[in-house]
């Protein structure tokens, strides 16, 4: 057997301590190294990184803030900026080290190398604690704040119901007019938008001047003036007053007024309110346009009835006299009040302009004028003769087959504050049914689908219509096509306003 | 004994002096400190000189010798030969050296017997290290470097040389030696052992910078602990007694 020395490991001996070791290029032990050089030096062991508690995000040295999840790489990478030495050394390794999310400490673990004497380069682990101290962020603060605000618009409708809001709030999220919202508030009659800037206030108003008719008067306040610099601070306030004519109101006004707008009855029907508000003569099917300009001119176009003043109606008969006016169709309509369905015979008999959409057995709604308590002095002018006894709206559908169907869309919202106190309960329930109502008018109008945007309501989407068990029912309910729904488009967090599901 | 000294804040003090067992050489430095450090160690008992070589102060490098002998490169100036031929003892040898390697004091590592050469050394070179200074001479590296004299100390009594020194290597050279070797540091880690270290019989010089550690293992490989100038007689005391009584 051949003999095969074993090849010893030479040793030298640490020049600090004198231990044995292998050579190496410091010729020094590892213990020793350490022990003169710390390559952590000049590098933190302790930094501050600044956090808005408000929206959750850090900011990120000079001036923007990021929203990162804890022990995510985005706050890692923040939190090595913050590590000025770091430039100097080579790293490794970084990972969190596992703290209390409450204590309000991150940790991180570094795995660092650097070159010491020559050629030898030194590797160490080492922690980095960081205290996340609270900072509100500028964007917050200026929400925060009381008096951050420079201009702000009142919007208001003297009615007593919320539809036309609903509506406007649509329009404003289909426009994106209120990107240069600092807040939006809630108030009684109306709704407050709050700018930091007066020309975004200015652009507001004449969005909404040109969505509807309204009326607006500025009016400024003077916070502080400097007569050196003949300088002065000012908050401009624009109070903008909306038509309190609505979709489906009866209108009155008087006869002079009536001739001005091309000879019609002094009673109309409010079709629909766009750029200006759209009425029709239910008796003669004249139509007529009155603007903002007409109506602030006298104010003296009012509503006699209104929403809350339908009554369900039954139809007997339906008899065309052959004049037609776009989809309307006047006709002598025979009609029963739901009470009186079944228990006696008295009718009415009306002239309408909803020939075309009546048949025997179909319910509508009306205005019931000879039971309806009004207090209106265009209305008490009129000659008696002027006053129809039941004025017909619009068709309406059985409350039953309503409850069965889902909806399969949706309507996004503004992001409001809705101020000091939540509503009762009794004025909760009002809204929910302004809102219901206003649902179901977009369902019925196509006209009104129109200048909105109808999301799909992915959920509803899916589900699968199950329930067709009671066919006895001829008609069904009007609903929106698919194709005129939108895809709703989420990217996350981003949004600023909330997806409710209003199905 | 081991001594650390510096050359004007400089703590390889192998490159400004040469030492050997019957002389010592010295650079022409701005101070005298340099110069005062080895006067006071040697000054008794070999003489210091302070000298340059072609002109410049890395004396140590340029030139290599024993106590037979010196070998100074080409390029040292006549009053250079001439100065030294006057300042050192009649009985060493100086010898101007026509050798393209004209560091010497890298290339050849010698104690009074034998010379560790660069390989690749003249042969005429080879033969008048042999001469001159009366030693043996293999060609050698030491850990893979051809500067034996830098990587090297060695003195009759022992040998430091480069840390990454094999054991094998290390066997090899000893034996050829024929005296004890050991790998280490000088100068807090510095592996340039003859830059930082000038050795013979009985004192050393370090570089300033030298650790408490490295200057107790090059007390103890070069057996300097209790050495004086006057211990060989000491030692030898007993036998000469014994033979001629």
């Amino acid at each position: 057997m051949e003999y095969i020395p074993e090849p010893r490991q030479q040793l030298i001996l640490c020049c600090e301590c004198g231990t044995a070791i292998p050579p190496n290029p410091a010729n020094m032990c590892v213990n020793c190294v350490r022990s003169i050089v710390d390559i952590t030096e000049g590098i933190p062991k302790q930094a501050t990184v600044h956090w808005c508690k408000n929206c959750e995000r850090y900011l990120q040295p000079p001036a923007s803030w990021v929203g990162c999840d804890l022990e995510s790489r985005e706050l890692l990478a923040l939190c090595l900026k913050k590590l000025r030495g770091l430039t100097k050394v080579r790293l490794i390794d970084a990972g969190f080290v596992w703290t209390e999310p409450h204590s309000r400490r991150i940790k991180i673990k570094l795995t660092i190398q650097k070159e010491v004497f020559a050629a030898t380069i030194l590797q160490q682990t080492f922690e980095v604690e960081y205290v996340v101290s609270s900072m509100m962020c500028p964007d917050c603060t200026k929400i925060m704040a009381q008096n951050t605000w420079k201009a702000m618009v009142q919007v208001r409708q003297k009615v007593d119901h919320q539809r036309t809001f609903f509506y406007l709030e649509q329009l404003i999220l289909k426009h994106s007019a209120h990107q240069e919202t600092i807040n939006i508030k809630e108030v009684k009659g109306g709704i407050d938008f709050h700018f930091a800037q007066r020309s975004h206030a200015i652009k507001m108003v004449e969005f909404l001047a040109s969505m509807v008719p309204t009326r607006s008067k500025s009016s400024e306040q003077l916070i502080s003036s400097d007569t050196h610099t003949s300088t002065s601070n000012y908050k401009f306030t624009y109070a903008v007053e909306l038509i309190p004519v609505c979709k489906d109101d009866l209108v009155s006004m008087p006869k002079k007024t009536a001739n001005a707008l091309g000879q019609i009855s002094p009673l109309v029907l409010c079709t629909r309110v766009g750029n200006a508000v759209h009425v029709i003569d239910f008796k003669t099917l004249q139509v007529a346009e009155i603007t903002g300009l007409v109506y602030w001119r006298q104010e003296d176009i009012t509503p006699v009835c209104s929403m809350r003043d339908l009554k369900e109606f039954y139809v007997m008969d339906v008899e065309l006299l052959g004049q037609n006016f776009g989809r309307y169709a006047l006709a002598d309509i025979t009609i029963q009040r739901m009470a009186d369905v079944g228990r006696n015979d008295n009718v009415i008999i009306v002239r309408s302009h909803l020939g075309n959409l009546l048949n025997f057995g179909d319910t509508v709604l009306g205005y019931d004028l000879l039971t309806a308590n009004i207090n209106n002095t265009n209305f008490e002018r009129l000659s008696s003769d002027d006053i129809p006894s039941v004025v017909l709206v619009k068709k309406s559908y059985p409350e039953r087959r309503r409850k069965r169907k889902q909806r399969n869309w949706k309507l996004k919202t503004l992001n409001k504050d809705e101020g000091d106190l939540a509503p009762k309960k009794l004025e909760q329930d009002k809204i929910e049914a302004d809102f219901e109502t206003f649902l179901r008018d977009l369902e019925e109008d196509p006209e009104l689908r129109q200048s909105i945007n109808l999301y799909k309501d992915s959920s509803a989407v899916r589900r699968p219509v199950t329930d067709m068990d009671d066919e006895d029912e001829d008609e069904e309910a009007p609903e929106v096509p698919l194709e005129e729904l939108l895809e709703d488009l989420t990217i996350g967090g981003g949004d600023d306003y909330d997806d409710v599901d209003m199905a | 004994m081991a001594v650390r000294a510096q050359f004007e804040n400089n703590n390889e003090i192998g490159v400004f002096s040469k030492l050997t067992n019957s002389y010592c050489l010295v650079a022409i430095g701005g101070s005298e400190n340099f110069y005062s450090v080895f006067e006071g160690e040697l000054g008794d008992v070999v003489p210091v000189v302070h000298t340059s070589i072609a002109g410049t102060r890395i004396i140590g490098r340029l030139t290599a010798g024993n106590r037979r002998g010196l070998l100074v490169p080409n390029s040292t100036t006549d009053q250079e030969l001439q100065h030294l031929r006057n300042s050192l003892p009649d009985s060493v040898a100086i010898q101007r050296i026509e050798e393209r390697l004209s560091a010497l004091g890298n290339v050849i590592a010698c104690n009074d017997y034998v010379a560790l050469v660069h390989p690749d050394l003249d042969r005429e070179t080879e033969e008048i290290i042999a001469d001159v200074l009366g030693v043996e001479v293999f060609r050698q590296t030491i850990a893979d470097n051809v500067l034996v004299g830098s990587y090297c100390a060695i003195s009759n009594q022992g040998g430091l040389v480069h840390p990454r020194t094999s054991l094998q290597d290390q066997d090899e050279l000893s034996s050829l030696l024929q005296v004890p070797l050991v790998a280490g540091t000088v100068n807090r880690g510095s592996d340039v052992i003859g830059g930082g270290l000038v050795v013979n019989d009985w004192t050393a010089f370090a570089g300033l910078d030298t650790t408490s550690t490295e200057l107790s293992v090059v007390e103890s490989i070069f057996k300097l602990q209790d050495s004086q100038p006057s211990a060989i007689v000491n030692d030898m005391r007993d036998s000469l007694i014994d033979n001629y009584s």
